[in-house]
């Protein structure tokens, strides 16, 4: 049997990121049920949102997505997730864009 | 983060670790007979159509009953169906009978959920239920597994800055 600390099941961008930011703290597995080029976040149809651009605001997004979820969404953790968007969003772009400006960090 | 620590998540039974375990190597026991005349795309193929017809965007809680009723009763199906075998690396036939599995569980999952939330709220619109309940339903619904299905709770949704108001657009 095959043991490790943490496992991540699900190979997209939310679960790579994941085992990105446990690395170095946990002893980490990422268990994917097609091989991972083929999880579901390339097939977003709906893009990625994030508060990027210079007339838009966090707290704008925050709304919107509390609004989105008709008021059943944990506002604390819309607020981290929109908070972090952006550095996330700019991190993984840089992950996936070929060519593009190596060495992403996180923050 | 203070996220985990200041919710109340119920916690998982004790020995759940060991029963889903038990659970995957069920999967592939051999032993059961062969159900003549039944598969697993059959089952798949009659799951679709119910979760469309009665578990869809406008709902009853009529039609969601029903589709409780007929979601046990594929689920008796597909015990009775013959589990295909492990002898090759990639068995196609097994992945799509454990995902179809796991398809009815949460169509199980989904029906109860919609049946127990008497309101209407985001893409869940109840017919019988037109308008949103704050008062009673301003919370999240936590599923876990239980002996006869999936087990129904409720906990407190996390209202920092926006109350709730109309939602329009």
């Amino acid at each position: 049997m095959i043991n490790h600390e943490l496992v991540i099941v699900g190979g997209g961008l939310a679960g790579l990121m994941a085992a990105v930011e446990a690395s170095g703290k946990a002893d980490v597995a990422v268990v994917s049920k097609v091989y991972p080029t083929r999880s579901h976040s390339g097939a977003a149809q709906g893009g990625f949102n994030a508060a990027m651009g210079e007339d838009d605001a966090v707290e704008n997004h925050v709304f919107d997505t509390v609004k989105g979820s008709d008021y059943l969404a944990d506002q604390d953790a819309v607020e981290i997730l929109c908070a972090e968007g952006p550095a996330a969003t700019r991190c993984w772009k840089r992950w996936f864009s070929a060519g593009g400006p190596g060495g992403g960090r996180w923050k | 983060m203070e996220i985990t620590a200041s919710r109340s998540w119920p916690a998982p039974p004790r020995d759940s670790l060991a029963a889903a375990r038990q659970r995957w190597e069920d999967n592939f026991g051999e032993s059961r007979p062969a159900a003549a005349g039944d598969s697993v795309f059959a089952i798949r193929h009659e799951l679709n159509r119910l979760m469309t017809e009665k578990v869809g965007v406008f709902r009853t809680g009529a039609e969601l009953q029903e589709a409780a009723g007929e979601l046990a009763a594929l689920r008796q199906r597909y015990r009775r169906l013959r589990v295909p075998g492990r002898e090759a690396p990639f068995r196609y036939d097994l992945v799509e009978y454990l995902e179809t599995g796991y398809l009815l569980e949460l169509g199980e999952i989904i029906a109860g959920a919609a049946l127990r939330r008497t309101e209407s709220r985001g893409a869940h619109y109840r017919l019988d239920y037109p308008a949103r309940d704050d008062r009673n339903w301003l919370k999240h619904t936590f599923i876990r597994r239980g002996e006869g299905g999936p087990v129904f709770t409720s906990g407190e949704v996390c209202i920092t800055k926006h109350l709730p108001g109309e939602r329009g657009y």
